[in-house]
């Protein structure tokens, strides 16, 4: 009699376990499943978007490279600018491996980069030339190429019914190996990129990698990759580099070194990791770090993580010190341009001058701790890049005639001459800068001071507590 | 607040030699003399609609000077030729509604940035140095910049599979303190990878094709590639 009613009472109890595991599951289930469909809805509508931009970029290419008449030139172009930027954005929402997406993903920007910098220099009455037009025909090949294949892809996967985000399958797959359905997450083996890429993605990839370089006068041009350092002197070795290191780092008996990186790229160097010396152990330990030039064993950047305290000085004062300390290491000629305090640490940009022009271009960055002084990190990457000797030819436009483009409802506090970089990055212009002000705004104008036309405009701000300023 | 955040994005702009006009989500005012990416799209719209004769070419000259009127005043709104919030509303488009040139909601933008910068950092480097918290920072910022990748933050954040703490939710946690400070000199320009826009672990197992990218440093635990 005990026996039956215990036997009863379990298999009670076991039947609603599992009819409560069971509801639980179908729930999770479902909820997993409803997911898995707002996914897809999202990643297909994305893909669908995508073929037809580009579908639209090769079109407008092909009447921008027909088109009679400037004017309708830049409209074709401008809209297929619009159409690349859209298609960019579709396809690197797609969960696809970084291979495919850097290169499929690249030729977008580049092509709608290109269309809109021949759009800009149309306005700016400079029209197309047979090298560009050359450039566009190109690109119109490819984006047509490219569209096709999309084209294909979707037919494929319209009668395929292939998904991005298949929901998890309840069956004994399932359970021993885990869901399986997400495309192209990381591979750990680096097995074929076939493999995880949908049905002929992988071929679009490859044949985008195979483009040739572009060069042209936009943001996104390939050869501000490869640009080189303005400042060339001999190799040094490592034991030289952190001799000139321990000059220039401030306090560096403070500090011993824990370990020494080489760095690679287009500025290479020693990168010491510095750690307190007063502290025991080693390893990862450091606090700063401070990296070398190889050529020349200037320091390119210090970077140290100290938090710091409550503020004694101001940023008038912080501006003074790393005025001192780039004059002590030999950065000779510098002007504070702009610098700003937050949380205990001023950031002060320096330009340097030559003649009497500012020089944007050959700039350091120094961040000076408010509480007592210390130079916290430098940052002298442009200026090593950049600076040279340029002999800047002397304007040809008076100040009194640049000054005549300012709008009258502005008025000027200051102008003086500074060479700023190019609106695309590729060159250098000599400009008059005006500081003006209107009502309570400040605003900055660049004007060529060869041909007096407008460059560039910037808002300045002032911030309450005078935190941020000229 | 906002003044400071804002002059965060000037410092930014300046140090960084960024070009000042990129893209907003919200759309700055507009006046005689206005120049960039703003203006080419009221003018677009303005052109769809009519309003406008003249070319797209970013720059606020007389002709648009006109058509804003006529088109400001064919929709009830004071006809100053400014394009404020109104006239960005009428045009379709969402306005900067802070006074002072709209600086201060690509101001809050910013802010947002940052702190979803410091999140990532926080999620991704979390028992790094320093330098490599500031080195993860920086590669989202040259992601940015670079053409193979999205061009906004958010873009490249959440771009699906790019960022390990995104598909497991580590993203979605607090950011601690020192990659709150570490976004801030990312931000500022400090960039102790000279420009890479990839880096992983090596002991773990990434496919082959991430390791033929031109490795240009090791930092901690990461190895930061071209």
């Amino acid at each position: 009699m005990r026996r039956s009613a215990f036997w009863v009472a379990g298999g009670t109890l076991a039947a609603l376990v599992l009819t409560l595991w069971g509801f639980w599951t179908w729930r999770l289930t479902t909820a997993n499943r409803d997911l898995a469909f707002a996914v897809e809805a999202d990643r297909q509508r994305n893909f669908a978007d995508m073929a037809y931009h580009v579908e639209q970029i090769q079109s407008l290419l092909g009447k921008g490279l027909v088109a009679g008449t400037t004017r309708q030139n830049m409209r074709y172009l401008s809209d297929a600018h619009h159409h690349a930027m859209a298609a960019a954005t579709n396809f690197t929402s797609l969960p696809l491996p970084a291979e495919v997406n850097a290169s499929v993903g690249k030729f977008l920007q580049q092509t709608g980069d290109f269309a809109i910098s021949v759009a800009r220099n149309e306005a700016a009455g400079r029209e197309l030339d047979d090298q560009g037009r050359a450039e566009l025909a190109r690109l119109r090949t490819a984006s047509a190429g490219l569209s096709t294949q999309l084209q294909e892809i979707t037919a494929r996967y319209n009668q395929g019914g292939f998904r991005w985000t298949p929901p998890v399958q309840f069956t004994w797959g399932t359970l021993a190996r885990g869901y399986q359905g997400s495309v192209g997450k990381p591979n750990p083996d680096g097995q074929a990129l076939s493999s995880m890429v949908p049905g002929g993605l992988d071929q679009v990839g490859s044949s985008m990698e195979r483009l040739p370089v572009m060069i042209y006068d936009g943001p996104f041009s390939d050869h501000l990759n490869s640009r080189t350092p303005a400042t060339q002197a001999a190799p040094i070795g490592r034991d030289e580099a952190e001799r000139l290191m321990r000059r220039q780092v401030p306090n560096a008996t403070n500090y011993k070194v824990s370990g020494v990186t080489e760095v690679a790229g287009n500025l290479p160097g020693y990168s010491f990791q510095l750690a307190p010396a007063a502290a025991g152990g080693g390893g990862n330990a450091y606090t700063t770090v401070a990296e070398v030039a190889r050529n020349g064993g200037y320091l390119v950047q210090l970077l140290n993580s100290r938090m710091v305290g409550k503020p004694a000085i101001d940023l008038a004062r912080a501006k003074q010190l790393g005025l001192e300390y780039l004059a002590g290491q030999g950065y000779l000629e510098m002007v504070p341009t702009y610098g700003q305090t937050a949380e205990g640490i001023a950031t002060i940009a320096y330009a340097y001058r030559e003649n009497g022009v500012l020089i944007y271009p050959d700039q350091v960055k120094v961040q000076i701790a408010l509480d007592n002084g210390e130079v916290l990190a430098v940052d002298a990457r442009q200026y090593l890049m950049s600076h040279h000797p340029r002999n800047v030819r002397p304007a040809s436009v008076t100040p009194d005639q640049a000054e005549e483009l300012i709008r009258p409802e502005l008025s000027v506090d200051r102008v003086q001459l500074a060479l700023i970089p190019s609106q695309a990055g590729t060159g250098e212009i000599l400009t008059y800068e005006f500081l003006t002000r209107l009502g309570e705004e400040t605003f900055l104008i660049y004007v060529n001071a060869y041909t007096g036309q407008e460059e560039q405009i910037l808002q300045q701000v002032q911030t309450e507590g005078g935190t941020f300023a000229l | 607040m906002g003044k400071r955040v804002l002059a965060w994005l000037l410092v930014l702009m300046l140090l960084m030699g960024a070009l000042p006009w990129t893209a907003s989500a919200q759309q700055p005012t507009l006046r005689w003399g206005s120049r960039g990416a703003s203006v080419r799209l009221a003018q677009r719209k303005l052109k769809a609609w009519g309003y406008y004769k003249g070319g797209i070419d970013g720059v606020y000259g007389k002709r648009m000077y006109g058509a804003i009127i006529t088109f400001q005043r064919k929709n009830g709104l004071r006809a100053d030729g400014v394009v404020g919030p109104g006239t960005w509303a009428a045009l379709g488009e969402r306005g900067a509604t802070a006074g002072g040139g709209g600086g201060g909601s690509r101001a809050a933008s910013r802010s947002d940035d940052r702190e979803l910068l410091a999140r990532v950092i926080s999620a991704e480097a979390k028992g790094e140095p320093y330098e490599g918290q500031v080195a993860v920072g920086a590669v989202i910022l040259n992601r940015m910049r670079d053409p193979r990748f999205p061009g906004t933050m958010a873009g490249v954040v959440y771009q699906t599979h790019a960022f390990e703490s995104v598909s497991n939710g580590a993203i979605y946690q607090a950011a601690t303190s020192s990659s709150t400070k570490a976004a801030r000199d990312a931000l500022n320009g400090w960039d102790p990878t000279h420009g890479a826009v990839f880096f992983w672990n090596p002991s773990k197992a990434v496919s082959k094709w991430i390791w033929s990218r031109p490795i240009i440093k090791r930092i901690g635990n990461h190895v930061f590639a071209r």
